[in-house]
């Protein structure tokens, strides 16, 4: 739990793995279970580890090539696409089921009213989360290239 | 189902009282349909609710449908009434009816409340840390 330089960095990984764990099997199914088990420690948000970068499809090598702290860093890109990985599916399929709905409403076939409602709001939070996510991680990257070297 | 899961729950609560209502509007519909007292009369409708097979939720068991026997009301002058001058009626009292009615409405409503709270709930939660 070394909360070093880099150790913001690996916070905010952490916690990208643990909501696109919740948010449907994200991460959790891929071969990259560092982020998670980060945390099974129990002692709350937990510095998991940096992401090993040859987990990253296609971008590894990309990453910075010196090493902070023992370990290799990763791309701020790859990181948030695996944050979101599990999640963007998950919203897609939200949003289709949404619309798959709009459109049984337009043509009379829908059978619980409130069944689009449902579907709809869900498909509004995960989008809203799905953001929230995104706009952390942003966050994250600007911090960094605010840094002074 | 797994990150808005009191949602989704609460969604089922919704269905299944929406079919509740259903039934008592089917039975409330037919609480005049008189028939000939030889053959069956209209068998109440009564929606039987169980937990839902995956644990989340609540779903409809099945329709189990009241007495066919209805009750034999004196009415000589109504076209369908037999030699004696009767006519069979659904065995359905308005009042249970009325009754089921109201609880269905207050639970759909209730479970309505459910998702707008949960909902107000997860936005709470995303704006955590939002000064």
């Amino acid at each position: 739990m070394s909360i070093e330089s880099i150790g913001g960095v690996g916070d905010v990984a952490s916690t990208l793995g643990t909501l696109a764990t919740g948010y449907g099997q994200g991460i959790a199914d891929t071969d990259n279970l560092q982020m998670t088990t980060g945390l099974g420690g129990g002692s709350g948000i937990g510095y998991g580890g940096v992401v090993n970068p040859a987990a990253v499809a296609g971008i590894a090598g990309t990453g910075p090539s010196t090493s902070v702290d023992g370990s290799s860093g990763t791309e701020f890109a790859s990181l948030l696409a695996q944050g979101l990985g599990g999640g963007v599916d998950r919203l897609q399929g939200l949003q289709s089921t949404s619309d798959d709905l709009a459109v049984k409403a337009a043509t009379g076939d829908l059978t619980n009213v409130h069944d689009y409602m449902i579907a709809s709001n869900e498909a509004q939070l995960a989008t809203q989360l799905t953001v929230a996510i995104r706009n952390k991680a942003v966050d994250a990257f600007n911090e960094i290239m605010r840094m002074q070297v | 189902m797994s990150i808005f899961d009191a949602i989704g729950i609460a969604g089922t609560g919704v269905t299944v009282n929406r079919k509740w209502m259903d039934a008592v509007s089917d039975n409330l519909a037919n609480i005049n349909t008189a028939v000939r007292t030889a053959d069956p009369a209209y068998e109440a409708k009564y929606v039987v609710a169980a937990e839902a097979a995956d644990g989340k939720g609540t779903q409809v068991a099945g329709i189990v449908t009241g007495s066919a026997e209805g009750r034999l009301v004196y009415d000589p002058a109504h076209p369908l009434a037999d030699e004696q001058g009767y006519v069979k009626y659904p065995d359905i009292d308005m009042s249970t009816q009325m009754m089921s009615l109201i609880m269905a409405q207050r639970a759909y409503q209730a479970n309505l409340s459910v998702i707008d709270r949960s909902k107000e709930a997860y936005q709470a939660a995303l704006q955590l840390g939002k000064a």
